[in-house]
C-alpha cells in the first residue's frame, strides 16, 4: 500500500454512511481513504475500488471474492489480520470498511493533515527495529500467516507495506489477492517478494515473510539477503538476533521443499524461550585451561571445573512432514514431563549441544532415521517420510 | 559477466527514454561515483550531489551523446564526467565542508592533494565492479552458504560461530566460502589466487554506500527525473 497523503482529493466518490476526508493509500486496483462515520464520527480506513468497466477486468469482483472466501473460511477474526466491519457496493464502486491505523508518530489516529497511517514499511524507513521488537512483529505476522494457512489460503502478497500497526498489533492487511491453496496458483504479488520457483503457494507467503523479517533485522532492502550489513556484528552476542536469522535463512530457502511448510510451522520453529535471548556462556579453551588449573584450589573449583565442561543445553526444531511424528534420540523416545511422546513439529529446549543419533517415528510409515546429528552446530530437524 | 560495458546498456542509454535503462545506469554506476567521491575526500552529502549532477548530466545530454567504442573504454569517459565534476565541487569553498548530521569529522574533512585522480577512478570502479559481482554470486549461491562467506571473510567470524549462526557444520562452512571465492574469481576472470581477494572485497564493502545513502540518493534521483522528464 503505497501512502500519499498529498494526493490530491479529486474524484472523491461518494459512499454510504461515511464521509471521505483524503487519501491515505494506493492499491494496484483500489484506493484507500480516511473516512469519518457521519453517526458516529468515528474514524476508519475506506478502501473504494471501481466496479467492472465493459471490457475491463474486474478487480472489483476479484476482491469480493477474496473477502468472502476470508470471511467463509475464517472461524473467527485473528488479531493478527486487519479487521474487515463492512462490505457493501454502489452502483460505481465497491468499497470494504476497516480499522485505522495508528499515527506513525505514535499519536492516537487523527483526521489532521498530519496523519499517516503506521506501515512496517515507513517504520523500517528508520532502520533495523530492535531484536526484542523483532521477535514481537515476526510472531504476530506469522500468527496472522498462521491463521490464513490453517484455513487453506494464502496470501500471496506479504511484504511490509502490507503489515499496519492498529493500537500497537501488528496487522497483516490487502487480502485482494487472496485466495485458496491449490497447485495451480497464479504467479502474482510484489515481484521482489516472489520465491525464485515461482509457486505461489504457502510457501510463496513464508519465503515473503521470512523476507519481511530479513528487512526487520537488518533495516536493509530485500533485495540485499542475505548480506547482514552492520548488524552481523551483533549476531554472535545476541540470541534472539541468531534465532531469527535461523529462521529467515530457512523461510528463504530457493528449493521450496527446503523452506517450512507453511507459516505454522514456522511458529512452531519461533518457540524461542526466554533464556534464549541472553547468549549462553560457551567454555573457552582459556576458560577451561584455568578451570583446570583451579583443581589445586579444592573440590569447590573442580566442580566449577565439571559443570562447564559439560556440553551447554539447546533448544532444537523437530519438523516432518507429515506433522504428528514421535522422535527417537539415541534410541529413546523423546518424553514430555507428563510422559507422553513429543510430537512433530515442535521445538524441544534444554537438549545437550553434541551428536544425536535421531529417528522419526510415524504411525503407518516406515520410520525415517535423519542419522546422526551434532545439536551444537544444527538446531533444526526435517525429515519428510517416503511415500509422502 | 564480462567486466566490460554492456553494449545493450549502452545502447539503451544513446536515445535516453528508456526508463529501465536509466535504472540499471544508476543502480550499476553511482556507487563507483559515490565511491569515487568519497575516496577524494568529499562528505557523504558532497558525494550525493555528485552522484546527481553526473546522473543528471548524463540524462540531460543523452541526445548529443553518442559513445564511440573505438575511442575509448566507457569507463574512461563516465570517470572525465565524474572527476570534473567533484573538481568543480572542491572549488566551491561553501561546498568543501558542509557537515550533515550524521557526518563525523572525518566526513566533512577534505584533503587538499590533487594527485593521480585517474587511479583514484579506476579504484572505485573496480571496487564497485567487485560489488557488482558479488551481488551475481550472492544471487545464485544457497543464502546459507553465502552468508558463511561473508561471516567468515567480512566480519572474520571464527568457522564454529559461523557453523552456530548458519547451521551448517564447520566444514561445510570453509567449503561455502572456498566456493563462492571461486565463483568470483570464474565472474571477474581476473582475480588471481594470491590471497588478496578476500581483502579486496572487504575493502569493496567497505567503500560500498550505506542503506541510508542509497535509500536517500534514489529518492532523489527519482524525483529529479520526474520533474525533468516530458510530460
Amino acid at each position: 500500500m503505497n501512502v500519499n497523503p498529498q494526493s490530491d482529493t479529486s474524484n472523491k466518490p461518494e459512499v454510504p454512511d461515511f464521509d471521505l476526508i483524503r487519501p491515505i493509500g494506493q492499491g494496484g486496483f483500489g484506493r484507500v481513504w480516511l473516512a469519518a462515520n457521519r453517526t458516529t464520527g468515528r474514524l476508519r480506513a475506506v478502501k473504494v475500488i471501481a466496479s467492472r468497466e465493459p471490457g475491463m477486468a474486474d478487480p472489483a469482483g476479484r476482491e469480493i471474492a477474496s473477502i468472502t472466501r476470508l470471511e467463509a473460511n475464517l472461524e473467527c477474526q485473528h488479531p493478527n489480520l486487519l479487521t474487515i466491519h463492512h462490505v457493501a457496493q454502489t452502483a460505481d464502486h465497491l468499497y470494504y470498511v476497516m480499522d485505522l491505523a495508528d499515527d506513525l508518530t505514535g499519536k492516537p489516529a487523527s483526521a489532521e493533515a498530519e496523519y499517516r497511517p503506521a506501515t512496517l514499511q515507513d517504520r523500517l524507513q528508520d532502520g533495523p527495529l530492535p531484536p526484542e521488537q523483532c521477535l514481537d512483529a515476526a510472531r504476530q505476522l506469522w500468527a496472522g500467516l498462521a491463521s490464513l494457512h490453517g484455513a487453506s489460503m494464502v496470501h500471496r502478497d506479504v511484504k511490509p507495506a502490507n503489515c499496519l500497526f492498529v493500537d500497537g498489533r501488528l496487522k497483516l492487511a490487502d487480502f485482494g489477492l487472496l485466495t485458496e491453496a491449490h497447485p495451480q496458483i497464479s504467479r502474482v504479488g510484489t515481484q521482489k517478494y516472489m520465491p525464485p520457483d515461482g509457486r505461489m503457494d504457502a510457501r510463496a507467503d513464508v519465503y515473503a515473510a521470512g523476507l519481511v523479517i530479513y528487512e526487520m533485522i537488518t533495516g536493509l532492502p530485500c533485495d540485499r539477503f542475505p548480506h547482514l550489513g552492520e548488524m552481523a556484528e551483533r549476531l554472535a552476542a545476541d540470541g534472539v538476533l541468531t534465532a531469527l536469522v535461523q529462521l529467515v535463512l530457512t523461510a528463504c530457502q530457493p528449493d521450496p521443499k527446503r523452506r517450512f511448510a507453511d507459516a505454522r510451522t514456522m511458529l512452531a520453529s519461533l518457540s524461542i524461550d526466554d533464556s534464549q535471548t541472553e547468549p549462553r556462556p560457551r567454555p573457552t579453551r582459556r576458560w577451561i585451561l584455568a578451570a583446570t588449573g583451579a583443581t589445586m584450589l579444592g573440590l569447590a573449583a573442580a566442580a566449577v571445573a565439571y559443570w562447564a565442561s559439560r556440553p551447554p543445553l539447546v533448544h532444537v526444531n523437530f519438523i516432518s512432514d507429515p506433522f504428528e511424528a514421535a522422535i527417537y534420540l539415541d534410541q529413546k523416545p523423546l518424553l514430555k514431563h507428563d510422559q507422553t511422546p513429543y510430537q512433530t513439529p515442535c521445538t524441544i529446549e534444554g537438549l545437550p549441544a553434541r551428536a544425536h543419533h535421531v529417528l522419526f517415528k510415524h504411525d503407518g510409515l516406515p520410520d525415517q532415521d535423519a542419522g546422526r546429528i551434532d545439536f551444537a552446530t544444527t538446531r533444526q530437524v526435517v525429515v519428510r517420510f517416503d511415500g509422502q | 559477466m564480462s567486466s566490460s560495458t554492456r553494449a545493450t546498456l549502452l545502447e539503451q542509454l544513446r536515445d535516453g527514454t528508456d526508463p529501465l535503462a536509466w535504472d540499471e545506469f544508476f543502480g550499476r554506476y553511482w556507487p563507483m561515483i559515490h565511491a569515487y567521491a568519497r575516496g577524494r575526500g568529499c562528505s557523504n552529502h558532497t558525494a550525493e550531489e555528485v552522484v546527481q549532477d553526473v546522473m543528471l548530466t548524463m540524462f540531460e545530454q543523452c541526445d548529443i551523446f553518442r559513445y564511440d567504442p573505438d575511442r575509448g573504454r566507457f569507463r574512461d569517459w563516465l570517470g572525465r564526467v565524474v572527476r570534473n565534476q567533484v573538481a568543480e565541487y572542491r572549488r566551491r569553498p561553501s561546498e568543501r565542508v558542509r557537515p550533515r548530521s550524521g557526518d563525523s569529522f572525518a566526513d566533512t574533512v577534505e584533503p587538499q592533494t590533487d594527485d593521480a585522480p585517474d587511479e583514484a577512478w579506476e579504484t572505485a570502479f573496480e571496487m564497485a565492479l567487485l560489488t557488482v559481482l558479488l551481488d551475481i554470486v550472492r544471487r545464485e549461491t544457497n543464502p546459507r552458504d553465502y552468508l558463511a562467506f561473508e561471516l567468515m571473510t567480512l566480519n572474520e567470524l571464527p568457522a564454529a560461530e559461523v557453523a552456530r549462526i548458519t547451521g551448517l557444520t564447520r566444514n561445510v562452512a570453509y567449503k561455502a566460502r572456498r566456493r563462492v571465492l571461486q565463483q568470483l574469481r570464474q565472474l571477474g576472470g581476473s582475480y588471481p589466487d594470491d590471497g588478496q581477494l578476500s581483502e579486496q572485497i572487504k575493502q569493496a564493502m567497505r567503500l560500498r554506500p550505506d542503506a541510508a545513502a542509497e535509500r536517500s540518493l534514489t529518492n532523489r534521483i527519482e524525483k529529479t527525473m520526474c520533474s525533468r522528464s516530458p510530460a
